[in-house]
């Protein structure tokens, strides 16, 4: 082949977004699709399928094709996208007739209580009716199409992306607005009779025919910027616009009179009465749809196979033992350089970036590969183990005041900036651990202690996976509980949390002990809304109820709080603020530091949600205790804080994704072993963020906000009946929500310390 | 923009009331999603430089160059491209290797670039083919860059867009609840 026609038939660029998009409608379609072959055959028959299939293709050919990377330098190239948008993908779509199965294709509960309440709008269906009538079906499309083609349009649309794709929108939104009384897709039904389509597309036709002889037959060019535009094998820029018009008119015409004649065929065949049919939302909705069943990760081939193998726990906490112990080692041993010792990359870069990603998709999976587990059980085997903690420390203030330690010495003692501090906090945790566990009974450190098990506690409220019972059931006729109690393989839950009464992941380590021990297999790892128990003050097993634990609210306020601390304290503004007091001040900049702390992560906490738990109270005239609201309503914080710690660990991860290579090389040409080569520093100074960090930035926070806004509402309608009052007792925690999430926006939108790299 | 008398005289008719029509159009022409920098016959080829966006601005840019032959308008699919931009005074000077792998249209030769600040840039382009080499080169106008978060304004007007339709959502729930 020609290699310049080779290069050119090349030019695909697959945009992820709208990619993404087709192939989930796609998905969809395809399963409500086989859900309604099983109930109406006839109706639903496989041609239907394809035909939505190749709309879709269609569609992909005209925005990824080199249809589209040449339409800038051919106008005959772009009239053929136009036409594809116009003429062929809308037919497609509406033969398919895909309301239905596109509704059959959701979630049922996202049709049933997402969706149902605007199908079942009558205004939408009003303006539905009248925008579906052919004079503004017919008239829409024949203005667009014109309209765009005026020169100032057309150009601006060459000259800028943004409106080009508008062009583009608006072409297929006309379009399938055009097609959709011609085909009159099921279950729809017609407002005028079905010979008006005669009328309606020889009307067409023929703006088609003098729009397209305008083009053919113009002697000057009518767009100017073609004829600057470099020419491409030797076409004209006038040859190529009456190509253009040529394929306007040719294909055009075809597309428009073979539905004329099959609608002639149609009307002069047996004459069909217009039936009322059901609404597609009613069809979705109809007896026969499968009942929903959670997703389980235990059901997936293999993976569930692997989860579910007993030493697979064993097996990854020695992994990650042998990964700690080498961090230990650098740190204490290997250069005094974060970026270039394992304990300044692998533990502040990779660890929280990997914990917390696995926290979004999954679940509390750090805990799951714990490798204090290890010294716990030596300590176990070593030391007594026998008494009870302490009845004073049984709840989460112990974790709240480590954290707070820690999140001050973070800062202090710039602790991601030095080996030799984060060697030392991995060996005092690894003999808190063994102490701890050695001396007391049960899980005291994991479920007391252990500040990074309270972190991913409290995030994987989020998460949407989570070990819980499968069937209800069952677990009403079990008599030997041995989900808490264990049994002579397997060992019961050691954080006490009672299967049958367990709600959320608060306080689950992912040990699947529960998985193992029920001798019904009725435990699984299944599919969650996140954060949907958020709102719900349901008895917890060992938990109880959060709305009587404010330990649990503190501990998840100061997480919260710590998120928007920890990352707004590595931007430029607050690292200038930070040195111009200790300068101003004449004190060293520990002082500014721990003072900002203090407020940010317990003054301001504290102060902001007794604020918001009283102004709440009064504006709704609850008789709910403040206190009480105030443990119930930090909690719809989780998903922002989460989006925080996400946003701020996630660009430390991609920023910094190859900086593990050159200290690995380092490690193994210091011990005498360069077989890995010369230490390529390069890729620990060379990153540099990318513009999607932004995006993806901002997306969690966005998304995060939203949570917390949902799960505000939904506590305040829990907790008063009427909307007013519902929206009162929000309001401040909304408020707050939304201050939090505008700091958050300030923060990843300032430049960052590049930290872990060479470049902080 | 420069175009040589040559190459005035090669063309056909039609090439050559373009060629006229490209001179006489002060702003600079558009295609590809982006604006022609340049377009100028060059030894043996005819380059056209392309950027986006437009106008262009400091930061992230694309720069697409076109090789074509001079005769024949055949995209030339072998060559070397460097585009060096300089800004004014000579402070800062950005070397980039085009490449067609970088390109969406795979005739063209593209280099992302990014422009540390805005004001007037001088951009060259040079082409290498075996022994044959020939450069473009004109001034470019950077205007300043957009606040970062004007760029990703739609991950900003999601977040309110939701709320007003979920309010929407809530009202009709409450709306049918009252009727039924």
């Amino acid at each position: 082949m020609d290699p310049t026609i080779a290069a050119a038939l090349g030019s695909w660029n697959f945009p992820p977004w709208f990619m993404v998009g087709l192939l989930l409608s796609l998905a969809t379609y395809a399963r409500g699709w086989r859900q309604l072959r099983r109930q109406m055959p006839q109706r639903f028959a496989g041609w239907r399928l394809a035909a939505f299939a190749g709309g879709l293709a269609t569609i992909v050919v005209a925005i990824a094709s080199p249809l589209d990377a040449f339409g800038g330098l051919l106008l005959q190239v772009h009239m053929t996208q136009h036409l594809l948008l116009m003429m062929v993908a809308p037919p497609l779509v509406w033969l398919a007739a895909p309301a239905a199965p596109l509704l059959r294709g959701l979630p049922r509960g996202v049709v049933k209580h997402g969706l149902a309440p605007f199908l079942a709008w009558p205004a939408l269906h009003r303006f539905g009716r009248r925008l579906t009538h052919p004079v503004v079906c017919w008239l829409s499309f024949v203005v667009a199409t014109w309209a765009w083609h005026i020169p100032a349009l057309y150009e601006l649309a060459l000259r800028a992306p943004a409106w080009h794709q508008v062009e583009h929108v608006c072409f297929l939104l006309t379009a399938l607005l055009f097609w959709w009384p011609v085909i009159q897709p099921w279950p729809s039904t017609p407002i005028w009779p079905r010979w008006a389509m005669v009328p309606y597309l020889l009307l067409a036709d023929i703006q088609n025919t003098m729009f397209s002889a305008l083009f053919t037959f113009s002697e000057r060019l009518l767009y100017p910027a073609y004829a600057t535009i470099p020419r491409l094998w030797g076409v004209s820029a006038l040859d190529d616009q009456a190509t253009a018009g040529a394929i306007m008119w040719v294909p055009g015409s075809v597309a428009f009179l073979i539905p004329l004649g099959w609608v002639i065929v149609e009307w002069l065949g047996a004459p069909t009465s217009v039936r009322a049919q059901p609404s597609a939302a009613s069809i979705a909705l109809s007896a026969g749809s499968t009942r929903w069943r959670r997703w389980d990760l235990l059901d997936v081939p293999v993976v569930g196979l692997v989860i579910r193998w007993r030493h697979l726990r064993r097996v990854l906490q020695i992994i990650i033992l042998v990964l700690a112990a080498a961090v230990v080692a650098d740190g204490l041993m290997g250069p005094q350089i974060a970026p270039m010792n394992l304990a300044g990359v692998l533990p502040w870069t990779y660890w929280r970036g990997l914990s917390v990603i696995a926290l979004l998709v999954a679940g509390n999976m750090f805990c799951m590969a714990c490798p204090f587990m290890l010294p716990r059980d030596l300590g176990r085997r070593l030391l007594p183990a026998r008494w009870r903690w302490p009845q004073p420390l049984r709840s989460k203030w112990l974790a709240v005041g480590l954290l707070l330690l820690y999140l001050w010495a973070y800062e202090t003692f710039s602790l991601w900036d030095s080996p030799w501090w984060t060697a030392w906090i991995i060996i005092g945790y690894f003999t808190g651990a063994f102490t701890i566990d050695g001396f007391f009974r049960g899980a005291s450190f994991c479920k007391y202690v252990c500040p990074i098990g309270q972190f991913n506690f409290v995030q994987s409220l989020v998460s949407p996976l989570e070990v819980r019972v499968r069937d209800t059931d069952v677990c009403r006729r079990c008599t030997t509980y041995d989900c808490i109690r264990g049994n002579e393989q397997q060992r019961g839950c050691e954080l006490q949390l009672f299967q049958p009464k367990k709600v959320g992941n608060l306080d689950c380590t992912f040990c699947l002990d529960c998985v193992h021990a029920c001798p019904h297999t009725n435990v699984g790892i299944l599919a969650v809304i996140p954060g949907s128990d958020l709102h719900r003050d349901s008895y917890r097993s060992s938990l109880r109820r959060l709305s009587r634990r404010p330990d649990v609210a503190a501990l998840v306020l100061v997480l919260v709080f710590g998120a928007f601390a920890n990352a707004g304290a590595m931007v430029e503004p607050v690292l200038r603020w930070q040195q111009w007091v200790a300068t101003q001040a004449g004190v060293r900049p520990m002082l500014p530091i721990t003072v900002g702390l203090l407020l940010f992560l317990a003054i301001v906490p504290v102060f902001t949600a007794a604020l918001c738990g009283w102004i709440g109270r009064a504006l709704s005239g609850t008789g709910t205790p403040a206190r009480e609201l105030m443990c119930r309503f930090a909690l719809s914080l989780v998903p922002l804080g989460l989006a925080m710690w996400a946003a701020h660990f996630t660009f430390h991860l991609f920023t910094g994704v190859g900086t593990v290579v050159p200290i690995v090389q380092r490690v193994f040409a210091d011990r005498g072993s360069p077989f890995l080569g010369e230490p390529m520093w390069a890729l620990s100074a060379s990153a540099t963020p990318q513009n999607w960090l932004l995006s993806w930035q901002l997306l969690l926070l966005g998304v995060g906000l939203l949570l917390t806004l949902y799960v505000d509402w939904r506590i305040a309608s829990n907790c008063v009946h009427r909307t007013t009052s519902a929206l009162g007792l929000m309001m401040p925690w909304a408020g707050l929500a939304v201050a939090l999430y505008v700091a958050g926006v300030c923060i990843i939108s300032q430049p960052m310390q590049m930290r872990g790299m060479m470049m902080h | 923009m420069r175009v040589t008398v040559q190459a005035l005289q090669q063309g056909r008719p039609s090439r050559r009331t373009m060629v006229a029509l490209a001179l006489l159009v002060a702003t600079p022409a558009l295609s590809d999603g982006g604006a022609i920098q340049v377009r100028q016959a060059a030894g043996p080829f005819v380059v056209t430089v392309f950027s986006a966006p437009m106008p262009l601005r400091a930061g992230a840019v694309d720069l697409s160059v076109l090789v074509q032959t001079h005769s024949g308008d055949q995209p030339v699919l072998d060559a070397e491209v460097l585009v060096t931009l300089t800004s004014s005074g000579g402070t800062v000077t950005i070397n980039a290797a085009a490449t067609r792998q970088q390109a969406t249209n795979k005739l063209l030769y593209a280099a992302p670039v990014n422009l540390p600040f805005a004001g007037s840039w001088d951009l060259r382009v040079t082409i290498r083919r075996g022994s044959q080499v020939a450069e473009v080169g004109c001034p470019v106008t950077v205007a300043a860059a957009l606040p970062p978060l004007l760029l990703h304004w739609p991950y900003l007007a999601f977040p309110p867009l939701t709320i007003l339709v979920f309010t929407l959502h809530q009202w009709l729930r409450s709306r049918s609840s009252k009727a039924s």
